[in-house]
């Protein structure tokens, strides 16, 4: 496709060239669940202010496109699957899952263009997820603890709508202090909060951790019992986080959470629940905990956050220590948009 | 004023249009006491009707305190401002103060802005500039043997090219207009056709489709059409739908902004005198709504006049002559408007 036209479809709010930006351009994002796009019916999502099709092949397989056909502009997702191909609405063009277009119904004989008229993306599925990179991924899809592990039962909430930037809402998930003050008598005591909150960060090379600490939670889990819990937290891409609760000797409960960064000011919010523990406990009140923590009282803070984008420069705001996973997050997503930004401007190899 | 409008004045595609004749309402829409307000190319005017019964478009502004014209009143053949009841004549000139019914009255170009406007098949047009083409002509108004329907205006959130370009293309018929203009089942093949271009615009030789519900009787028809481009938002064809009969259709969009357009038609039909008028519109209304939806979801929301932004195949090439001319239009207009290369006096003429 050509860059000019290229520029002219991006409708979303983000600058491109923010850094926050860039540092999500290589990097996997979740954007549906896999039994939102059924066979037979393509699927219209947004990520990074782009419009995307979700569609199956054959096989079964998912793709990711830019909702967008090159003949007359229509987007793809107003039309059909058939045959394991994607129709156009508007002229019936077909196009198999290479992107190649191999029937213009007009006009039978000819012979469309080699080269793709569709903008293709990298797409996959795992943990009944669809995730998809506009990029060039530079690490794997991340872990979910214990998704193989049949010990442990899965439970998957949301997904919460967030109008906020992705990276604020995924800074507010690793953030322990402010659980007195957002979710009293939930998380923290309102009346006595937490002054425990001291650990370190460690930094791997695409994963960010956190030593352990404890916070006194008077609704700690699902079972709805105060509670001394020890947490780690674990950033293992900038939209992927997960905390690992330990809440009796071997009783674990980890929460995982992927964003989808929808635009710049708005995010969509995914969680797999799974622990060791608890098989009792009816899913309805697993859910109705996440929908009251995660989708009213944490939404409404980030919602309210201002500037709406994470602030990378660490100076533009206030840290203390329990902040020091916030910032080494800060600092990360810094990095890997520096770099991006380096790499964009050195050409490669394999383009010349 | 050109508040709040999107649409670059510098674009190919707005100077194409800017020195056009454009529908902008019907002749019955516009009584001789109430003004009444209007958008064109972005700007705000204003439609009124003098003693005469002639029609008047004017920036909707009061060059005195920057009122709406269009919220006053027509009073003894004058245009009367709603904030000081300034009073202007249908040549502009402020004939009327009244806070000072004695005092000479100031010069009218300062407050006032007039465009062109004219009346004709029963609609209002309007040219923002000097009108480079002369109003269109339908070929079947005059003809007594054709029964006249207008229907319309549709509205859609979508640039007028667009629109007008979607109503010369005959290949969508079987997915947009499933069952009536085309068979979604055995979409045909469109067979080639010629495209020339003469002092009325441009013109396609005949095309042959088969239409399941071809025209307002409901009949599969094997429809012969032949397109004809008049003025860059004026259209038409005349559709052979049986040995003698004939369905026309005379349609203008007008364009309100980038991405938002009006659409009249009036349809010409020499049959079914019988046929009601509700049935007429009912066919009308049905193939508009579905193309409304479609060339909304059009990006980019403005026509490419880059002819390398879309693929095209041998069906499209009424549709490529179109881009191709605005483009000419534009480029013509933008070299009119660039000022003229000042003179360097002679090395002669400065030793004289």
């Amino acid at each position: 496709m050509i860059p000019s036209t290229r520029q002219q479809l991006y409708d979303g709010k983000w600058n491109r060239d923010a850094l926050d930006y860039l540092a999500l351009v290589d990097q996997w994002h979740v954007v549906a669940r896999a039994l939102d796009v059924p066979t037979g019916q393509p699927v219209p999502v947004r990520l990074m202010g782009e419009r995307l099709v979700l569609w199956r092949s054959a096989d079964g397989q998912v793709n990711a496109w830019k909702d967008h056909c090159a003949h007359r502009g229509a987007p793809l997702s107003l039309g059909k699957v058939t045959e394991g191909r994607l129709v156009c609405p508007y002229h019936g063009w077909h196009f198999d899952a290479t992107g190649r277009c191999v029937h213009v119904p007009a006009h039978p004989d000819h012979q469309p263009p080699l080269n793709s008229m569709v903008q293709r993306y990298r797409a996959q599925e795992k943990y009944g997820f669809v995730w998809v990179s506009i990029g060039s991924p530079v690490s794997d899809i991340p872990r979910l603890p214990h998704w193989d592990n049949a010990d442990f039962r899965k439970v998957k909430a949301g997904p919460y709508r967030y109008q906020a930037n992705a990276l604020r809402c995924l800074d507010n998930f690793m953030d322990a202090a402010h659980f007195p003050h957002v979710h009293p008598g939930v998380n923290g005591r309102g009346d006595q909060p937490d002054t425990t909150i001291q650990y370190s960060v460690i930094e791997k090379e695409h994963e960010l951790q956190t030593t352990e600490f404890t916070v006194v939670q008077p609704y700690a889990d699902a079972r709805g019992i105060p509670l001394t819990v020890r947490y780690h937290y674990y950033c293992l891409s900038p939209t992927v986080a997960y905390s690992d609760k330990q809440t009796g000797p071997e009783q674990h409960w980890f929460t995982w959470c992927a964003m989808t960064p929808v635009d710049e000011d708005e995010a969509i919010f995914w969680l797999v629940m799974s622990f060791n523990y608890g098989s009792d406990i009816p899913e309805e009140k697993i859910l109705e905990r996440q929908a009251m923590v995660f989708g009213e009282q944490d939404r409404w803070i980030v919602e309210s956050q201002r500037p709406f984008s994470l602030p990378l420069d660490v100076s533009e705001e206030m840290h203390v220590v329990s902040d020091r996973l916030g910032v080494a997050y800060r600092r990360w997503i810094k990095a890997l948009g520096e770099q991006k930004r380096l790499s964009a401007k050195t050409p490669s190899p394999s383009a010349c | 004023m050109h508040d709040g409008s999107t649409w670059d004045r510098a674009g190919l595609d707005y100077l194409a249009l800017k020195n056009q004749w454009h529908v902008v309402a019907r002749t019955g829409d516009l009584d001789s006491h109430q003004p009444r307000p209007i958008r064109l190319l972005g700007e705000e005017l204003v439609l009124w009707r003098d003693g005469r019964g002639q029609v008047h478009a004017w920036k909707d502004y009061c060059g005195h305190r920057g009122a709406r014209l269009s919220l006053g009143a027509v009073r003894q053949g004058e245009l009367e401002c709603p904030y000081h009841g300034w009073r202007f004549d249908a040549n502009g000139r402020c004939t009327h103060i009244p806070a000072h019914p004695d005092q000479a009255t100031p010069a009218s170009a300062r407050l006032v802005s007039r465009h062109h406007a004219s009346e004709h098949h029963g609609l209002i047009w309007v040219s923002l500039g000097e009108p480079e083409r002369a109003l269109p002509l339908f070929p079947e108004w005059d003809d007594s043997d054709f029964r006249k329907v207008f229907a319309g205006p549709y509205l859609y959130k979508s640039n007028a090219l667009r629109a007008v370009e979607n109503f010369l293309d005959a290949s969508h018929f079987p997915f947009v207009h499933a069952n009536i203009n085309g068979d979604p089942q055995a979409p045909e093949p469109l067979a080639d056709y010629q495209v020339f271009r003469n002092e009325q615009g441009l013109h396609s030789s005949e095309i042959s489709v088969f239409q399941p519900y071809g025209d307002h009787r409901g009949i599969p028809v094997t429809a012969r059409y032949r397109y004809s481009v008049l003025n860059p938002t004026t259209a038409y064809f005349s559709k052979k739908t049986g040995p003698t009969e004939r369905f026309c259709t005379f349609l203008n969009a007008t364009p309100i902004d980038e991405a938002e357009c009006a659409i009249w038609l009036i349809v010409a039909i020499n049959f079914g005198a019988d046929l009601s008028e509700e049935k007429i519109l009912f066919r009308q209304h049905l193939v508009f709504e579905q193309d409304r939806l479609i060339v909304e979801s059009q990006r980019p929301a403005r026509l490419p006049l880059d002819l390398q932004q879309e693929m095209h195949v041998r069906s499209d090439q009424l549709g490529v002559a179109f881009r191709r001319w605005i483009r000419e239009l534009g480029e013509g207009a933008r070299e009119r408007e660039r000022p003229a290369p000042r003179q360097r006096p002679s090395l002669a003429e400065r030793s004289t």
